[in-house]
């Protein structure tokens, strides 16, 4: 042990001596940032652009079975074809109206009533079981039930949207309202406001993160919804246009339905995101 | 006692804590957290509850706050000015909320107490002021410091000009340099305000920079062990106090009595 010790103490000819000194990204932090934000959204927008276009590449070196995946280029062109018969428009505007005001109903209904049931331990103690229990029903299951009540139009669909935003946006407010701190509370109370001001002011503001991220699963879950819903019980929309395009025999319509959906998806959680920056300036 | 500086009226009690005891009771538990208090807090006085943790301090000053209801006893708290509220309190670890900026955190309890917006605004305006805080309106509470966070707390609560104001460790929450300087702030503040004050704290030092009176509390259940008369003249100097010899043997006194206390529980 000591002749160790003894040993690194002295001096080897082979030392050498560490020397710290800022890092490129001290000596220019602000070019540093620039050119990192530039690489993030360069790989944003290019590593969607590369996979694309290696698909191209493979289905025209014949590697892909063009037959199921029909290269990139092609299903743009078709999704010119449907544009220009409005067949397009059409479907987008069906399936995006169905999603619209299924996801206002149900997300309203569920604020209201989420708020009341949150604040409310006895409520909560009725209730709870019951809502837990709907709500693991997968709601594509009620569409029958829905279809067999209200017929083939609109009602129905909508319904099953309103449905299953309800179920979710509910419990998550149920949980950010039943969750707000009591030390925010008892400010309140403390300075003797009352009930209406301690709901606005402090429970409102409180919950409303939470709140916000349960709007913004909903809206994922409403496109997921209604697509299954079109499959079977519906002439119109982007869910029928896929199912259609099976029948068919028409790869290309089929991905221009699948890649729309999926547009609507990505814009509605970009729209949500949005509304969660306006309503909660506070986080960050 | 103390000489020349404000001096609690003997006769003039504030409020009357007439022995009061809390029980808290959980599923299999049942924890008597006070029991039988009895405490007179005089009118402009500026009293601390000290004591370890877990010794009901919080849970008295929650109940003269009505936030909490006894179980046991009562208490009568006198209400002179209709116009002011009777009491406001600062609460431990940061309660401002942080969805409002720091001018409506301080605006809101005004605006539930009666005030217009405009005169709320001003009121607010003053108080930040008053607690250096002012540039700082319209920042949200997470963008500031902790120091500063709780120096928002106290200006919303003296916003209200309560006659009582009650402070739950108003301070523990921030680190031991900060802490030294918001003690000379609120010092300061209560010097010109003079309002009757219930200050609870688990340190010495503060209870003994702050108060007129330390009502020592002991722990499991809590009772008040001693009632202190706090010796120095106000205004005070905090650096002339923390060096002075009847400090430190206060200090020593009440330091043993606490540990006494500790070592039983």
């Amino acid at each position: 042990m000591t002749a160790d010790l003894s040993q690194t103490r002295a001096p080897s000819a082979a030392a050498t001596s560490k020397v710290i000194v800022p890092s490129a990204r001290e000596r220019d932090p602000r070019g540093y940032a620039r050119r990192r934000r530039l690489l993030e959204r360069g790989l944003a927008v290019g590593v969607p652009i590369a996979l694309i276009a290696l698909w191209q590449g493979l289905a025209s070196a014949g590697v892909a079975e063009s037959q199921y995946f029909p290269p990139p280029l092609e299903i743009a062109s078709s999704w010119g074809e449907l544009v220009s018969q409005g067949v397009y428009f059409e479907s987008v505007l069906a399936s995006v109206q169905r999603i619209a005001l299924g996801y206002l109903f149900g997300t309203l209904a569920a604020l209201v009533i989420g708020f009341a049931i949150g604040s409310s331990k006895l409520a909560r103690s009725a209730l709870e079981p019951t809502i837990a229990a709907l709500y693991t029903v997968p709601k594509l299951a009620v569409l029958p039930l829905l279809l067999l009540v209200f017929g083939l139009g609109e009602t129905s669909k909508i319904l099953l949207v309103a449905l299953t935003c309800f179920f979710v946006v509910l419990i998550n407010t149920i949980d950010s309202v039943a969750g707000v701190s009591t030390k925010y509370t008892d400010v309140g109370r403390s300075c003797k406001a009352s009930r209406w001001a301690v709901l606005w002011h402090i429970t409102l503001p409180a919950a409303l993160p939470q709140t916000l991220t349960g709007m913004r699963i909903a809206s994922g879950m409403a496109v997921i919804v209604i697509v299954g819903a079109e499959f079977v019980a519906a002439d119109t929309g982007l869910g029928f246009l896929v199912w259609n395009s099976w029948n068919l025999g028409v790869p290309e319509y089929m991905f221009v339905g699948i890649v729309s959906i999926s547009l609507i998806g990505v814009i509605a959680t970009a729209l949500l995101r949005l509304v969660e920056r306006l309503l909660t300036p506070w986080n960050r | 006692m103390a000489e020349g500086g404000p001096v609690a009226n003997d006769d003039q009690v504030k409020v009357s804590v007439q022995a009061v005891g809390k029980v808290f009771t959980s599923k299999a538990r049942r924890v008597e957290a006070l029991a039988a208090i009895d405490l007179d807090v005089r009118d402009g006085e500026f009293l601390c509850l000290l004591g370890p943790s877990g010794c009901g301090k919080t849970t008295l000053l929650r109940i003269m706050a009505e936030l909490e209801s006894p179980s046991s006893g009562r208490i009568e708290m006198r209400h002179d000015d209709p116009d002011r509220p009777l009491s406001s309190v600062v609460f431990q670890d940061y309660s401002v909320f942080p969805w409002k900026t720091i001018m409506d955190n301080v605006v809101f309890p005004l605006l539930q107490n009666g005030y217009r917006r405009r005169e709320a605004r001003e009121v607010a305006r003053h108080w930040l002021g008053q607690l250096d805080l002012a540039g700082f309106e319209k920042s949200f509470p997470d963008t500031v410091s902790g120091g500063m966070k709780q120096r928002v707390a106290i200006a919303r609560a003296l916003a209200l000009r309560p006659e009582l104001l009650l402070m739950d460790e108003p301070l523990a929450a921030l680190d031991a340099q900060l802490r030294l300087l918001l003690q000379e702030k609120l010092l300061d503040l209560w010097q010109h305000n003079q309002n009757t004050v219930v200050f609870v704290t688990h340190s010495i030092d503060e209870a003994l920079l702050l108060g007129d009176r330390i009502a020592v509390m002991s722990a499991r259940p809590g009772r008040i062990d001693t009632v202190i008369d706090v010796p120095f003249a106000r205004p005070r100097d905090p650096d002339e106090i923390r060096a002075s010899p009847d400090f430190a043997a206060l200090r020593d006194d009440i330091w043993h009595r606490l540990r006494r206390e500790l070592q039983v529980s």
